[in-house]
């Protein structure tokens, strides 16, 4: 601590160099940042998708697995007809 | 899907709002404004540091935009115990060295310093702090990398000794000496360039 507070000054030249590098960066911030958030929004909607067809898919995976429906259902059909 | 298509506007939320409460909303609404305003705050600084690390302005641009790509993937594993600027920045600095090993294969990245165990001259904070720009940028571009990160780590974005300690995995008297040693090294730079200065 005693050392942190020794040769101290309200001067920062490396807290200027960022704020200079910051600005020459302002002119590239709204390219770059609309790179992400499209990256953000395809993602976003990836899960989206997951979300809402996931439990279908899951179906489909059972109902495939499970081979053709059994005779009985069918039975139980018709007879409802 | 409604958060896509009709995102809440950057100007709804506070400017006064911190990062880590700003994270918590983005994590619990998805919500893209929230993140665009952490972008806004951070792009300028971490591209700062991109470049001064990576000393290549269009290798930075990339490295922003990939380096926010993981601050966005990684964004729940955020766990507030450190400042949210702290965990981006850890995240930018081993990134660019990274980054900078598959590339350059940079000798002082690869091993410990040997050299030199004599304890070092202590060099004043003000001459670092208080020195004119141009030349504080031409000597952190001459300076190895190892040391140009710690340096900036400790001035730039005035982390601890402890937070530097648990981002490069190191005790906190080994980040001293390491401070040190980089003063040092930047002391020694500078005065083989600008002799007429000193």
């Amino acid at each position: 601590m005693a050392e942190d507070n020794k040769n101290r000054t309200k001067k920062n030249s490396f807290k200027e160099l960022e704020r200079q590098q910051a600005e020459q960066y302002r002119k590239n911030t709204e390219v770059v940042g609309n790179r992400v958030k499209g990256s953000l929004g395809t993602i976003g909607l990836i899960s989206e998708i997951v979300e809402l067809y996931f439990s279908r898919i899951v179906d489909v995976f059972l109902k495939l697995s499970a081979g053709p429906e059994s005779p009985i259902n069918n039975l139980e059909k018709e007879e409802e007809e | 899907m409604i958060n896509l298509l009709f995102p809440l506007l950057t100007k709804d939320i506070p400017k006064t709002m911190s990062d880590e409460d700003i994270v918590k909303e983005y994590l619990s609404t998805q919500n893209v404004a929230y993140f665009d305003v952490l972008y806004k705050r951070y792009s300028g600084k971490i591209f700062g540091k991109c470049i001064s690390l990576l000393k290549d302005e269009e290798d930075a641009e990339d490295s922003v935009q990939e380096i926010f790509m993981k601050i966005l993937l990684n964004m729940a594993k955020f766990s507030g115990k450190s400042r949210f600027s702290t965990w981006i920045y850890s995240i930018t600095y081993n990134y660019c060295i990274d980054r900078i090993r598959r590339k350059k294969k940079d000798p002082s990245l690869l091993v410990e310093d040997l050299s030199n165990h004599d304890v070092p001259e202590d060099v004043n904070d003000v001459f670092l702090l208080e020195m004119e720009i141009g030349r504080l940028k031409v000597v952190l571009d001459e300076i190895p990398t190892k040391d140009r990160s710690i340096l900036l780590m400790k001035y730039q974005d005035e982390m601890s000794i402890k937070e530097i300690g648990q981002l490069l995995d190191k005790s906190e008297s080994a980040i001293k000496m390491k401070i040190k040693r980089a003063k040092q090294k930047f002391k020694k730079v500078y005065t083989e360039i600008y002799k007429e200065a000193v």
